[in-house]
């Protein structure tokens, strides 16, 4: 009898969605092949030859000293997962906003000068080397020191 | 007979049991690859960019220079579920032109790429298909500036 309870109460728990096991794909744009970032050079490689290359950009942004940061990525993932509960939110959001860098895309962020020339290439997730390339640099005593003294002289 | 009676209440249940779905979701209007095809750099301004393209989805200033970014999104959805199984597969993937201009707003660089009509329905265990985006090619400036945008998906230049 016990035993009938019991399968009675997984199946109840199955049929109305308590438990679920869930195959999920996702997928954010098209990856970018790395072989297409090799043949960039710094100080000699332009803008324009990384838009030719990588195609637009999906985040732009401004660096300290007029430098540009540009960036491209993609993200794609493939999950399995079971569920006790019933699903109220989808696994994986489709929309993607170009407002915030998306944590889970990764690729390349390419930085340029005031002259369009490529200064450095990053590759990883982008969300990441943005907040690197964003932290405040941190506090100079002695170059404030010197700033000081030359204002006072 | 009997046998045939339980595997037709079994396909039954099955039927009753499983659901399918699709879902597409966009946004903004598709990207023309021939309205960004009149931009010449150089030439071009703001002004211009903004009465070919219209209003740009996002500016974002570059000290004294800028850049505005069009965007198109396309992503579609497509899931099987059986009783208490459920396969889903998401594909994203988006318009995007990004137009640079100089401290006088006059056009310096256009990178566009064309892949949300690429975005597929598929199950999580088919392979996507991406096609062949990219120009393969390095241009040196002269052919920078005559550089055309493959027509349809999956097409990305600069100019």
């Amino acid at each position: 009898m016990k035993r009938l309870s019991l399968a009675a109460l997984v199946a109840a728990a199955c049929s109305v969605g308590c438990v679920s096991l869930q195959w999920n794909r996702s997928s954010l744009h098209q990856p970018i092949d790395e072989s297409r970032t090799t043949h960039f050079q710094i100080g000699a490689s332009s803008m324009t030859e990384a838009l030719y290359g990588l195609g637009a950009p999906l985040y732009v942004w401004e660096l300290p000293r007029g430098h540009v940061a540009l960036a491209w990525g993609w993200f794609d993932s493939r999950t399995l997962s079971v569920q006790l509960s019933i699903p109220t939110k989808s696994p994986a959001d489709p929309s993607f906003q170009f407002s915030q860098i998306d944590n889970r895309l990764r690729g390349y962020v390419l930085a340029f000068d005031q002259e369009d020339q490529l200064v450095f290439v990053k590759r990883g997730y982008l969300a990441e080397i943005a907040d690197e390339l964003r932290r405040r640099p941190s506090f100079d005593v002695e170059r404030a020191e010197e700033v000081l003294r030359n204002e006072a002289d | 007979m009997i046998q045939l009676t339980r595997l037709a209440v079994c396909t039954l249940a099955l039927a009753c049991f499983s659901s399918c779905f699709v879902s597409r979701e966009t946004t903004n209007v598709p990207l023309s690859a021939e309205l960004v095809d009149q931009l010449e750099p150089g030439r071009t301004t703001a002004t211009e960019v903004a009465e070919i393209l219209g209003a740009p989805s996002e500016v974002v200033q570059l000290g004294f220079r800028s850049a505005w970014r069009y965007d198109h999104v396309r992503a579609k959805r497509a899931g099987f579920s059986v009783i208490v199984v459920t396969l889903i597969d998401t594909d994203a993937r988006t318009d995007r032109v990004w137009v640079f201009f100089d401290e006088n707003d006059l056009l310096t660089n256009v990178g566009s790429t064309f892949q949300a009509g690429g975005s597929q329905y598929q199950m999580p265990w088919q392979s996507r298909d991406y096609p062949e985006s990219v120009a393969a090619s390095k241009p040196n400036d002269e052919s920078a500036d005559t550089a055309s945008i493959p027509a349809g998906s999956g097409g990305s230049a600069a100019r």
